[in-house]
């Protein structure tokens, strides 16, 4: 009785400093009594698909949590992939939440249907409390629902709306905020639809909210922004505004002298000498939205040699990535994503190949994130990554499809050599084209991925053999996107799913459908949910603006669940019963 | 000017003179449509506009000189355009080596480039409709609509004056005031090499 009860002390001592949660996870099952304690201690929970689970069990559960991280739509949906009400609802969590969960600090909502109504139970049930909310690649509320969380939420240190589809109907809720909040550190509106920015009341958060730290907006003209500067000394990152009059009128503007993290949207060549002066001082910088060429970038990198962090599209160019290794030789994470189709304007240099890659390779050795887009690309590259970026953790290729002749396919050996390179590689996505990746790279995915837990693969492989053979391997998958996958049948798809033993997750789209979709019950399993997208065609405008007819083909959407099958689902949704399984 | 003419025949000595010219009159066409307002200047094809209702001005822009023409149909500027992207393609190294050559390089200079650009441009959206009628590598939702944005913006820009296109501007009357004669010559042979198209069609 006295050794235990001094075990349980010491681990009441020892629980509350475990916080990783897949050391929870392990200390949760060693014991019924370890079980309760994880269960009274846990502060924060990431869920990874809200259809895991429900709002009840969370509840249960985690009684005293402090920060709920929530994820509802499938990735693919930030590709405009998945239909706009396919699901990811925030009601009935709101609901618990606004009953149970006392001890909520930090609330985080990621591509989730979120409606005015639930903002405004959040904010009056909890708005006291409430010290961080992200509502972030949502969709489904407006403004009308921010006033309530203005009105009520004056502890709100986080509030974070990024890339959020919301319908702006007017500014009142930052005037709300701003009249109601002192202790403000983080807002963030950027890349959403909201125009209407009263600057005074920008003014009045800046010059209220003495820790304001982190603020990213959506393009108001820079120049109204001089009084917002210099109220907000503290800042350190500011991403947004416009640059619409002429271009001597910049030169004068300074900007707070913490800045450490800039993101300069819809700038150019011609104002971004405002830059010079801070940009020795910049860890962050984000070009993704910026009007500058592939020399505009040069320039601009030469400046920042203490750069860890960079995002832009390939505008930048090869050239831009040789000077990046050249200059910037701290850097840790780059994303270059896919820029205009249309070669025109700034863009004209803008193709990013294998010649960056290993310009990056050998200059920035501290690399530990790696996402572009690639037009060209060799096994060699990649076997310099392999070699020389023994940091990587996140790495993931696109072939773009404009160019026809490739240098160098298939990536076999390079794949091979990247990721036996790289082994500390946790997320990993390859999307190619067919000829990319044969059965044989395939298999070398699966053998030399041991601590992959997130994968996207794009037209890799040739066969069903490929496919089984990539299966036996990834130990530790639980994530997996494939697309392009015509030549795999549902069969093969529903037996490699088995087989990956740690797989909790499966998003396909662009494989060989059956003409019943039966073959893929073959994954069927106890509290394994299967859904069906079927193919659909919608209407997209193209760069040239007249409408083009995509055709959307097939998804299928697999997962574990504690739930079991969800209830609503629309009619662009269609669950596969397992029950037929049973009775077949 | 002693310069204009040598320009202009370097560019004919390089490859037979009805090749470059009508290589060079069409790479110019993909800029003419691109480009927003035009010199208000006509010339009379009674005929064409009898024969075709919806048709519109085609202005062409060609080594300072500007030719417009009356009774053009949009699709045949289509076809041209293609036709214009194709043989800049071909011809491209071609052009870059004789712009190596030339002794003055500023009047060239302003389209050259541009067409080039353009061009390729062009030759990429074909392969890229293709593309996308197969399975199209999506683009992140915020990226595509900044794109969209920034050709708004950059659409929205095109009216107002800025430097570049009043040095363009300044580069148009000096060759009107010194040159008219050349100029005359340039828009009537043009025109004559562009009335076999209309006629084919």
């Amino acid at each position: 009785m006295t050794a235990r009860r001094l075990s349980d002390v010491v681990l009441d001592c020892v629980m509350p400093y475990i916080h990783d949660s897949k050391d929870r996870d392990a200390v949760s099952q060693v014991c019924r009594r370890w079980y309760e304690l994880d269960s009274l201690t846990r502060k924060h929970v990431t869920i990874a698909l809200c259809y895991t689970t429900t709002p009840d069990r969370l509840r249960r559960r985690f009684p005293h949590l402090e920060s709920l991280k929530l994820k509802g739509k499938p990735r693919a949906a930030m590709f405009n992939l998945i239909p706009e009400d396919w699901g990811g609802f925030v009601t009935p969590w709101v609901r618990v939440i606004s009953q149970y969960f006392d001890c909520l600090k930090s609330l985080h909502f990621r591509r989730m249907i979120v409606r005015d109504s639930d903002l405004q139970v959040l904010a009056r049930s909890r708005g006291h409390v409430l010290q961080a909310l992200r509502l972030e690649n949502c969709s489904g509320f407006s403004t009308d629902g921010l006033y309530y969380i203005g009105r009520y939420c004056r502890n709100l240190r986080v509030l974070f709306l990024e890339e959020s589809s919301l319908v702006e109907k007017d500014g009142d809720w930052l005037h709300e905020l701003a009249l109601n909040n002192t202790v403000l550190e983080t807002l963030n509106f950027y890349v959403t639809d909201i125009a209407n920015v009263r600057i005074q009341d920008l003014e009045l958060i800046a010059r209220n909210c003495p820790n304001l730290n982190s603020v990213k907006i959506t393009d108001c003209e820079v120049l109204d922004l001089v009084n917002f500067f210099q109220y907000a000394s503290a800042l350190e990152e500011f991403s947004g505004g416009s640059y619409n009059e002429e271009s001597e009128k910049y030169s004068a503007m300074s900007l707070p002298a913490k800045l450490s993290r800039l993101g300069l949207t819809y700038i150019t060549k011609n104002e971004m000498p405002i830059v010079f002066p801070y940009a020795a001082l910049l860890k962050k910088l984000d070009l993704l939205y910026a009007m500058l060429d592939t020399e505009d970038h040069c320039t601009l990198i030469q400046r920042c040699p203490n750069l860890e962090v960079l995002e832009s599209r390939n505008v930048i160019g090869d050239r831009g990535l040789e000077v990046l290794a050249r200059c910037c030789r701290r850097l840790k994470r780059i994303r270059i994503e896919r820029g205009d189709d249309d070669q025109g304007m700034e863009d004209e240099e803008g193709v990013v190949s294998q010649r960056g890659l290993i310009a990056l390779s050998h200059g920035c050795p501290e690399l530990e994130y790696l996402a572009v887009y690639v037009s060209d690309i060799t096994n060699a590259s990649l076997e310099h990554i392999g070699t020389h970026l023994k940091n990587l953790c996140d790495f993931r290729l696109v072939l773009l499809d404009r160019e026809e002749k490739i240098t160098d396919l298939p990536l076999d050996n390079g794949v091979r050599a990247l990721l036996r390179g790289c082994d500390k590689l946790r997320r990993f996505a390859l999307y190619l084209r067919p000829g990319g990746l044969t059965d044989v790279g395939l298999g070398y995915v699966g053998q030399y991925s041991p601590n992959v837990r997130w994968m996207l693969l794009g037209y890799v492989g040739e066969t069903d053999a490929g496919l089984l053979e990539f299966s036996k391997g990834c130990p530790s998958l639980q994530k997996l996107e494939m697309r392009g996958c015509s030549f795999f049948s549902e069969y093969a798809l529903a037996i490699a799913a088995t087989q990956l033993n740690s797989l909790r997750y499966l998003w396909v789209q662009g494989y060989s459908a059956s003409a019943s979709g039966r073959d893929l019950l073959a994954m069927a399993r106890p509290y394994w949910n299967i859904e069906l997208i079927p193919s659909r065609s919608v209407v997209v405008s193209n760069q040239q603006e007249d409408p083009v007819v995509v055709e959307h083909l097939a998804h299928i959407l697999a997962y574990y669940s504690l739930a079991g099958p969800r209830t609503d689902f629309p009619d662009t949704v269609i669950p596969l019963d397992p029950g037929t399984y049973v009775d077949t | 000017m002693a310069a204009g003419v040598t320009v202009k025949s370097e560019v004919l000595e390089s490859s037979p003179p009805e090749g470059v010219c009508s290589n060079t009159v069409e790479n110019h066409l993909v800029q003419t449509n691109l480009s927003d307002g035009s010199p208000n200047k006509s010339v009379p094809a009674s005929g064409l506009d009898a024969v075709i209702p919806s048709a519109n001005q085609l202005t062409i822009f060609y080594n300072g000189s500007v030719c417009v023409y009356d009774g053009i149909p949009a699709e045949k500027v289509h076809e041209i355009m293609l036709i214009a992207a194709a043989a800049a393609k071909s011809t491209e190294m071609k052009k870059i080596g004789t712009q190596t050559t030339l002794i003055s390089p500023v009047p060239s200079r302003p389209s050259s480039p541009h067409g080039i650009t353009n061009n390729i441009g062009s030759s990429q959206k074909s392969s890229i409709c293709r593309l996308q009628a197969e399975f199209p590598i999506a683009r992140r939702h915020s990226l595509q609509r900044f794109l969209e944005k920034r050709r708004d913006r950059l659409g929205s820009k095109t009216p107002y004056p800025s430097s570049s296109t009043t040095k363009v501007a300044d580069n148009i009357e000096n060759n009107f005031c010194a040159d008219n004669a050349p100029e005359l010559i340039s828009l009537n042979r043009s025109e004559e090499e562009f009335q076999p198209t209309v006629s084919a069609s």
